[in-house]
């Protein structure tokens, strides 16, 4: 059994030594500049090349090369998706393209394809090689066979469950990074062709229709057995949310904890990575005196559009843990603004405008240095500032009379009733 | 070209015997999900036993497996040992690395459902010792000969039956049932149709989850030939809900192609087997993944 030494008790208080790196997804650079400032140690991004979500707007060589300097400079590592699965017309172009990340300083592709694996051993790079939940690692001998071909760290299925996942901790040796927020596939990933069959885009490619979200009609022996839209047979899965789970991962040292979303707004990304890094050095700092405190769940929930589970995380996933007929889908809370710059004497913010809003309307203002606070909305200005009731044009630089110090990237949400 | 099929019928022993199918395939429920009968590892030693020795036995072990399913692993691969079967047709790595470390010698089959794609990938895997590879049913006729050119004797293409589509670790059937109260046996098969759409597919659960597979079965008579033209050495036809007498006369007809091929009278046989019921799958379609081609595709399709 190989043990990894997680805590250690300094001057008669155990502290974690081992604290999970926290990765966070970024569609584009501002989501990873924005991952970065609320707390993710480091970010995944799709390249134009060999990239999963092909309608994420993927970053180019430039974009990662800005990445890569912005990254640095705050400590962060940034890790290149290249997972699609390589189909002949995929073949050219891998060494080089593998070489510019390495050259860029990218910390780490995360493959899917043992062509890609191979092609960076061969060439010997400095990036680290980490195998794609594509592949649905679910066991620990199968990432013997993926560390034996030197593959560094190994992003386990979302379907692996607490009880299989504290084995595998205690039987391999390579990083291992695990899911901990996000949006689920619910057949295995990589292993799911529904999208092929039913709107020709092929899923391993970055093209996936997501038909797993769609209705269907059921039958037994021809005869239908849903009566209506309603009662449709449905394969959606509610989205995983272990934010009561983190003490016993970090427990478990797991390597990494990943949150799932490229596609998803600078406000989800502020939200969730704000929440687990809080939530992460909560624990680390103290984990025997640490009790979970309900602020964590409910900020997740602020930045969900669909209903939160475990996943598999205590056994395989029931009913519970899937939508049926929209019914469990929730809307999301209204982001509405991000600081630009902040004057203190004036005690004006000015903002940029991401959803209408107006006067009078309450909102909660969320930042990765202080805690939440809110107010009422009472004087608004335009760019000229001239006082205005209403801001509804999206992405409208304005001017916000603040009742607390704010900072740049600070951001703010409507408060419903 | 060799023909795998999966044993459907246990009382059948002769006819396997005597019949077609070159490799043969058996399973069961422990470790194989998508097959029709179980075969005890006594079963599987004695059906060794009787095959006459140019017919070779596979053992299906199809299935990714969990952490807790590690120890039931490698007892069965002793087993299997013990049962002098010829091979296995595998998809989790873990199988590779289990036989590896108990230092057995089976022949390896990698079916990884929709993964095998490109012949360097699978250049590189067969240096690890895996014999032959499925290739993805999602492919093309083209791409096939490609990956053909670099890896004909080691690609095992399917050539007729039911194809894989997903499976998820989840009882989809029992949950939903369960969810919408209704009082149903989530271990018969089932068919769903997405919403405006005129595809029919088949959903069942066993114990490793649930499982989709086409209702249409897939044919590959008009692309035969080209694949005989290319040299691959494994034609794959996949049992799961065949009659035996329909699955004899799915084997009998490839078979009846392969010794025809290069004479006068292929195209004869080709042709007296008429119009069958099936569909060509993606040998002659293409999917898109990039998001320009998808509007492309998308716009043409609102013009037509």
């Amino acid at each position: 059994m190989l043990m990894k030494e997680i805590s250690k008790v300094i001057n008669g208080r155990r502290v974690i030594i081992k604290k999970p790196e926290l990765l966070a997804p970024a569609g584009n650079l501002e989501k990873l500049k924005t991952a970065i400032i609320y707390g993710a140690n480091a970010v995944f991004v799709g390249g134009k090349e060999f990239s999963l979500r092909s309608q994420a707007s993927n970053f180019s060589l430039d974009d990662i090369k800005e990445a890569v300097i912005f990254a640095k400079e705050h400590n962060a590592d940034v890790h290149v998706t290249c997972n699609i699965i390589l189909h002949q017309e995929n073949l050219k172009g891998i060494e080089e393209y593998l070489k510019a990340l390495d050259k860029l300083g990218v910390k780490a592709i995360i493959v899917a394809d043992v062509n890609m694996v191979r092609i960076a051993k061969q060439l010997d790079l400095q990036l680290e090689i980490h195998l794609s939940t594509q592949l649905s690692i679910t066991n620990s001998k199968a990432v013997d066979f993926w560390s034996a071909l030197g593959v560094n760290r190994v992003v386990l299925a979302r379907e692996v469950e607490y009880s299989d996942l504290k084995d595998i901790m205690n039987k391999t040796t390579i990083d291992i990074e695990y899911f901990i927020h996000g949006a689920m596939c619910i057949h295995y990933s990589g292993r799911c062709m529904l999208s092929n069959y039913y709107s020709h885009r092929d899923a391993n490619r970055g093209g996936c229709s997501q038909s797993c979200r769609w209705n269907y009609d059921i039958y037994e022996n021809d005869i239908k057995l849903n009566t209506s839209k309603e009662d449709a047979f449905t394969m959606s899965s509610k989205d995983l949310a272990l934010v009561k789970e983190i003490p016993k991962l970090i427990e478990l040292g797991i390597d990494s904890f990943k949150i799932e979303g490229r596609m998803k707004s600078i406000h989800y990304i502020a939200t969730i990575v704000s929440t687990y890094r809080k939530l992460i050095d909560a624990y680390c700092d103290n984990p025997d005196t640490f009790i979970f405190d309900e602020f964590f769940e409910l900020e997740t929930l602020k930045a969900a559009n669909r209903c939160l589970s475990t996943g598999f995380f205590y056994g395989v996933a029931t009913q519970n843990q899937q939508i049926f007929n929209l019914r469990d889908e929730q809307p999301t809370q209204e982001f509405v603004i991000r600081v630009v710059e902040y004057d203190e004497e004036k005690r004006i913010a000015k903002i940029e405008q991401r959803n209408h809003f107006k006067v009078g309307e309450l909102v909660e203002f969320f930042s990765p240095k202080k805690e939440h606070w809110q107010m009422t909305i009472k004087k608004l200005y335009n760019i000229d500032f001239e006082e205005i009731e209403i801001a509804n044009h999206p992405m409208e630089i304005l001017f916000l009379e603040v009742e607390q110090v704010v900072y740049a990237n600070d951001m703010a949400r409507k408060v419903t009733k | 070209m060799k023909i795998l099929s999966n044993i459907i019928d246990k009382q059948k022993i002769e006819a396997y015997c005597n019949g077609l199918i070159d490799i043969l395939i058996v399973g069961n429920r422990e470790y194989s999900s998508r097959h029709q009968v179980d075969f005890s590892f006594e079963e599987i030693k004695a059906w060794k036993q009787r095959l006459p020795k140019e017919k070779k036995l596979f053992v299906l072990m199809n299935q990714l497996y969990d952490q807790s399913k590690l120890e039931m692993l490698e007892k069965t691969l002793l087993a299997l040992d013990s049962c002098r079967i010829d091979g296995i047709i595998f998809q989790d790595f873990a199988i590779l690395q289990l036989i590896k470390e108990l230092q057995l010698s089976f022949r390896l089959f990698y079916d990884s459902l929709t993964l095998n794609t490109n012949a360097a990938t699978l250049s590189y895997l067969s240096s690890l010792g895996i014999e032959a590879f499925f290739l993805s049913r999602e492919i093309s006729v083209e791409d096939i000969e490609e990956i053909a050119k670099e890896m004909s004797k080691q690609s095992v293409v399917q050539i007729d039956g039911l194809r894989y589509i997903a499976q998820s670790k989840r009882p989809l059937l029992s949950n939903y049932f369960n969810a919408l109260e209704m009082d149903r046996d989530p271990r018969t098969i089932y068919s769903i149709q997405p919403a405006n759409s005129t595809i029919v597919d088949y959903i069942f659960e066993d114990d490793y989850g649930c499982h989709i597979v086409s209702k249409q079965r897939l044919l590959s008579y008009d692309i035969f030939e080209r694949l005989l033209d290319s040299h691959i050495e494994y034609g794959y036809i996949n049992g799961l809900f065949m009659s035996y007498q329909q699955q004899n006369e799915i084997v009998e007809s490839y078979q009846q192609l392969i010794k025809l091929y290069l004479t006068d009278d292929y195209q004869r046989y080709l042709s007296s087997l008429g119009k069958q019921d099936g569909d060509y799958g993606f040998y002659y379609d293409t999917t898109v993944y990039k998001l320009e081609d998808v509007r492309k595709r998308d716009a043409n399709e609102r013009d037509k």
